[in-house]
């Protein structure tokens, strides 16, 4: 283990934004790795990603995106940053190795004064109706958190069909009014809830033997890293804010 | 009239836009348009359409008046300008909606900070 690794990703050291008023999300994925072994990933693609996993410091952006090696995972990226000093951004997402075919994990919390946007899945790195076993191995466990949490107020179908395709049966999204305490809580306990069983079901996931098996599973990874950079129009927005060199890295460090 | 109202909050604004940029954002209303003129860190609001403008925007005059007031939450402003569905291009013609949710964001701290700008931006909307 890298030492320095799990000092870095420790809240107390990193820009949390609490002091803000935003809710503790970072303390609450923090507290969720604690006992995780990552360590940081300096370059992705021969680009250099310290621009970002440093932290930045500009007028419309601040915060940190840090990508990191875990067991079994090519990435794991957490993510948390405030946009025009308005809008926290918080993510963290994960990919599997080539030769692993449990799901990508992807947690979005987007925060205003009043709001708080969520989005969680498990994308599948299979064919369900080729391989029902998948979704009954790596999906259906989340029905539990799915069942409890689909009818959040503010829960709401993602508006991009170009995201939706990519998306489990277990994927929610939504816009959660901030207003009751309990809908507060509630979020939070959804990040944490589908980060927890997440980390179980890869702990759990043995590698593929078969190499063709771990061909498909990389071209797929490949085409799901292809439509998340083609399409993020928030990134393309944040570009023109604060340069593309920026928001390439970020693109980067985030699929 | 909204022109005017948008140059006198950007000329008592703080110093948000950036110095490097060079770009033109048409807003349309439902009655005429005004040019927005992002040159050399400021803002320069002109009458009028402008076909070759990087951005075009669409949206009521009220819309803009909520959106500078806090009448809407700052992720829906920052969901329709800065992340629209290429399905859905209710407020965004034509390039991307960054360059005007900054002057949104610019112009909603002086409403915050200016009760001179407040009163005269509550007064424009009540006559909408």
């Amino acid at each position: 283990m890298d030492t320095a690794g799990k000092i870095c990703f420790k809240s107390e050291y990193l820009p949390t934004f609490t002091e803000r008023g935003f809710l503790p999300i970072l303390e609450t994925f923090c507290r969720v790795l604690d006992n995780q072994e990552l360590r940081p990933i300096d370059t992705i693609e021969g680009t250099s990603v310290k621009l970002l996993s440093d932290g930045v410091e500009k007028p419309f952006l601040k915060g940190f995106f840090k990508p990191y090696a875990m067991d079994k995972c090519e990435k794991i990226s957490i993510c948390n940053c405030i946009l025009m000093d308005r809008i926290l951004t918080s993510a963290v997402i994960a990919i599997p190795q080539d030769d692993y075919d449990f799901p990508m994990l992807v947690l979005e919390w987007s925060e205003t004064e009043k709001v708080i946007s969520v989005v969680v899945d498990y994308i599948p790195l299979a064919d369900m109706v080729m391989d029902e076993g998948y979704r009954r191995k790596y999906l259906d466990p989340l029905d539990q958190y799915w069942t409890k949490y689909k009818e959040l107020p503010g829960m709401a179908p993602n508006r991009f069909a170009w995201s939706r395709m990519l998306f489990s049966p277990y994927h929610l999204s939504g816009h959660v009014p901030k207003q009751d305490e309990k809908n507060i809580t509630a979020c939070l306990e959804l990040m944490k809830n589908y980060f927890e069983l997440w980390l179980q079901l890869r702990a759990q996931a043995e590698p593929l033997t078969d190499a063709a098996a771990q061909q498909r599973i990389k071209e797929r990874k490949a085409r799901i890293r292809k439509i998340f950079r083609e399409n993020d129009e928030g990134a393309k927005s944040m570009s023109q804010m604060v340069g593309k060199e920026l928001i390439d890295v970020l693109l980067l460090c985030s699929f | 009239m909204i022109g005017e109202i948008i140059a006198r909050g950007v000329a008592c604004g703080p110093p948000l836009i950036p110095a490097d940029w060079d770009e033109r954002t048409v807003v349309r209303f439902e009655d005429g348009a005004i040019t927005i003129v992002f040159r050399n860190g400021t803002a320069a609001i002109c009458e009028g359409d402008n076909p070759d403008a990087e951005a075009i925007v669409q949206m009521t005059k009220k819309r803009l008046c909520d959106c500078i007031d806090g009448s809407i939450d700052f992720m829906t402003i920052w969901r329709e300008l800065a992340e629209p569905s290429p399905t859905d291009r209710t407020y965004i013609k034509k390039g991307s909606g960054a360059k005007l949710i900054t002057l949104v964001d610019l112009l909603s701290r002086v409403y915050q900070a200016d009760a001179a700008f407040k009163k005269l931006l509550s007064e424009y909307k009540d006559r909408l």
